[in-house]
């Protein structure tokens, strides 16, 4: 009807030029524009196609619910929990920003991929159970109708923490708290080792305890990609950017003591785009820093931690990247296929990786020798140092070996009290944490990315109760501290 | 009766079937490259393009994960009435499998799926042997067979839905159990075998036609050096399943169609012809090969067009040397670098 009424008045405009003075080629002018305008119009009205003056799909959107900071397992998870236990069905947009798209410095990509529930703190058991159930059914989670179901090549091998005398009392208590939340866990004698796994040579070891269920290794990369997939499919946008800065508004009251508080709230978050100058400012309502090794320079770009120190106001998010390293060798007489993900008392770890007698492992450093985090080169010194004269003195077939390669990976590691940091920030109101797990993030990623999903969507935690976790904590001095960290 | 039963390899209207079990009908579709162009469906083409018609398979499918989990429920009054051994031979029976009682014959449900309750009464008697090839058990659905303390031989042929997950639970039979077979159990890795370490008394395990295993010989023998008093076998059970075991003719669809063997013993059902038991033939496998191309293991893309010959399996070391060897290759040779399996990174 509009196109009739166009032409009517194209005709009309016509007739009316024509009976007037009129240069020469000026019908055919306004032919030419008439039929540009025509265009536009027809691509406005629905059905017929838009075609914007320049390509703007690699910006983010101008407004987004919640804007989740990384993209990586954790970040993925709290996304696919939101757009899964959002009601009613595509209420929240959520928009995940991810500065690296090929995963190169992420945590998750270079993760050695265990899951232990051999934890200390019970929350921290609690996550991984969870997970673990998450992992095992994950092609009824993550299934997407005609895709091919994931197949996240997890191995049933159990975890096997070795104790001195120092720590053999320490590792019952720990076992006994497993226990107590569902793990299966069984504690073993030096002599039960020694029968079970031949190749252990047992001198100071005074305990050992083995997972028997729900304990293993599995393939990081597959529930990353498995995740990157569903989550689209559920509608999440993502933006390849990095967050600039944060535009908020604060106001100031005062603590029930009296103290002077601001409360910040933010309103944009600021995505350049990369590789180029570009930004957009995103509306949002709640952003998630689920930025694992650089959470903390999030942090500091919403205004974490600028006060005087000793305050709330002052307390900064303790979470900065810590390098360590993962050493791949050959053993032709290594231990078979039952090798559980051994952990020695000194810290110095490994797994087997395949059928050809090859076995990846490494060492957490001591505070005094923590490599620079400025890079990923890896320093093949610390493995004749730190990593082989430990696990070859556990696994005597070890003093002959060669090693084929070796990566550096970055833990967010939270210098307090290397737990994981989950919750609302009590001054910065609509900033959520994920992050600082410390090298168990991976193994916990499904069940945080719920419990952050529970948290925003209800106010409180349902399935697993993570308050220890807080930020307050770190303004407080209450410390859950982990004692099994690898 | 559903177009696609007798023909796994159409794509039309997996969601229809209703031969297919599992949530592997509709991926199914996705790992056959050839068909995937022609066979598409109407609902498919549908899916793409409207959020309803893809709400509607992913309830369907959702409908399917749930079918199966209904048949693994556990049967908690029975357990707390007639014990943990009636419980579990119920569970079996109700899958359509076989049980046998210490002392007595094998149980098993007739055609349309009725068995007799007669073994209620034996409260005592453990239950010795369970052969529940085929049946559609998980992970949940392990809990009724753990809880048989005797159990001596476990037959999970061909069981669809039995994974690595639920090798590593086997755990609690580790005193008993002397015999398992997992033959042609679609998703098995050789992941899940590094779990059966714990089951110091086993004799026997048949781990032949296992399609997610990388290297069958590989894997055997490191099987075996896992477990010295077990005898490992890659060609075929050597041991024949119960004598009550024939083919149903009131199923003809088995629950994993793709499985050369199964479909041999449904489609000709003459004892005669079937070659996948009795073990004077090694090459059962190919010979009874009626479908070369579109065996979708669980793990997406093929990896053999054929079920895998047994080889003679290949050590991993030392190094093969190549026919022409450049010096810089007879270098990396020595030094053991020219043997690289597939690192992670």
């Amino acid at each position: 009807m509009l196109r009739r009424a166009l032409q009517l008045g194209l005709g009309r405009g016509l007739l009316g030029r024509r009976l007037g003075t009129h240069r020469g080629g000026s019908t055919l002018d306004q032919n030419g524009k008439m039929s540009e305008i025509k265009k536009k119009i027809q691509s406005v009205l629905p059905g017929g196609a838009w075609n914007p003056p320049y390509d703007t799909s690699y910006l983010p959107p101008e407004h987004s619910d919640v804007v989740i900071v990384g993209g990586g397992v954790i970040g993925l998870s709290v996304a696919y929990w939101l757009k899964r236990l959002e009601k009613p069905r595509g209420a929240i947009r959520v928009l995940v920003v991810e500065r690296d798209h090929t995963y190169s410095q992420a945590s998750t990509a270079l993760s050695v991929g265990g899951i232990r529930q051999q934890f200390s703190v019970p929350e921290n058991i609690q996550l991984s159970l969870f997970s673990v159930e998450f992992l095992r059914n994950i092609n009824e989670y993550l299934a997407v109708v005609d895709d091919p179901p994931l197949d996240i090549q997890f191995n049933p091998s159990g975890y096997l923490l070795l104790a001195s005398e120092k720590g053999a009392a320490v590792m019952e208590s720990n076992v006994k708290v497993q226990r107590q939340e569902g793990a299966k866990v069984c504690l073993m004698s030096p002599e039960q080792l020694r029968n079970k796994f031949p190749w252990i040579n047992t001198e100071g070891v005074a305990l050992a305890s083995y997972g028997m269920e729900y304990e293993g290794w599995f393939d990081p990369w597959c529930l990353l990609q498995g995740l990157r997939r569903k989550v689209q499919s559920m509608g999440v946008l993502f933006c390849h950017g990095e967050v600039t800065r944060f535009v908020s508004s604060s106001s100031h009251t005062e603590t029930t003591s009296g103290e002077e508080v601001t409360l910040k709230r933010i309103h944009e978050v600021h995505v350049k785009i990369d590789r180029s100058l570009e930004y957009q400012p995103v509306e949002c309502a709640l952003v998630i820093n689920a930025a694992g090794a650089w959470s903390g320079q999030i942090a500091e770009l919403a205004g974490v931690g600028k006060g005087p120190p000793g305050t709330l106001q002052g307390t900064k998010l303790p979470v900065e990247r810590r390098k360590r390293y993962v050493y791949l060798w050959h053993c032709p007489q290594g231990p078979g296929l039952e090798t559980p993900f051994v952990v020695d008392a000194s810290g110095a770890y490994f797994r087997r990786e395949g059928l050809g007698n090859n076995y990846l492992g490494g060492c957490s450093p001591t505070e005094e020798e923590e490599p620079d985090p400025g890079n990923l080169e890896v320093d093949h010194d610390f493995f004749q140092d730190k990593v082989w004269p430990p696990l070859a003195q556990r696994v005597p077939a070890f003093e002959t070996l060669k090693v084929r390669s070796a990566w550096a990976g970055y833990y967010d590691y939270n210098t307090f009290d290397q737990n994981g940091v989950v919750g609302p920030h009590p001054l910065v109101v609509n900033m959520y944490f994920a992050t600082g797990f410390s090298g168990h993030g991976l193994q916990q990623a499904p069940a945080v990315g719920r419990a952050v999903a529970e948290m925003v969507l209800d106010g409180h935690f349902q399935t697993i109760n993570l308050n220890p976790f807080h930020f307050s904590r770190f303004y407080l001095g209450e410390k859950v501290q982990e004692h099994n960290i690898i | 009766m559903g177009l696609g039963k007798t023909k796994p390899l159409h794509l039309v209207m997996p969601v229809w079937n209703r031969g297919t079990r599992g949530i592997r009908g509709l991926s199914r579709a996705v790992a056959l490259e050839g068909s995937q162009k022609k066979g598409r469906s109407l609902l498919q083409f549908l899916a793409d393009r409207f959020y309803d018609v893809q709400a509607l398979r992913e309830y369907l499918l959702q409908k399917q994960v749930l079918k199966v989990h209904q048949k693994n429920r556990p049967f908690t009054y029975i357990k707390e009435r007639f014990g943990p051994h009636a419980a579990g031979a119920y569970f079996i029976l109700k899958q359509g499998g076989a049980v046998k009682f210490q002392g007595k014959e094998w149980i098993r449900s007739d055609a349309h799926g009725h068995f007799s309750l007669d073994f209620l009464k034996f409260q005592a008697v453990p239950v010795e042997a369970v052969n529940a090839s085929g049946c559609a058990i998980n992970y949940q659905g392990l809990d009724s067979l753990l809880a048989l303390k005797e159990l001596r031989s476990l037959w999970l042929q061909r069981c669809p839905h039995v994974d690595d997950w639920c090798l590593g639970r086997l755990h609690p039979l580790a005193n008993s159990l002397q015999e398992l077979s997992l033959a042609g159990c679609p998703r098995i890795s050789e992941r899940g075998l590094a779990s059966l370490h714990h089951l110091q008394n086993l004799r026997r395990l048949d781990i032949s036609d296992l399609h997610a295993v990388s290297n069958p010989g590989l894997t055997r023998i490191l099987v075996e050096e896992m477990l010295p008093s077990c005898q490992a076998s890659l060609l075929g059970s050597n041991s024949l399943p119960g004598p009550g075991e024939v083919s149903r003719p009131g199923e003809p669809h088995s629950p994993n169609p793709v499985t050369s063997p199964d479909m041999a013993t449904t489609t000709s059902r003459n004892p005669a012809l079937d070659l996948s038991r009795d073990s004077k033939y090694p090459y059962s496998n190919v010979l009874l090969a009626r479908f070369p191309v579109g065996h979708p293991s669980a793990h997406g893309p093929l990896r053999h067009p054929w079920p895998p010959l047994a080889k003679r399996p290949e050590p991993p070391w030392p190094p093969r040397v190549p026919a022409n060897p450049s010096a810089t290759n007879a270098a990396l040779v020595k030094t053991g670098l020219g043997l690289c399996s597939s690192f992670p990174r």
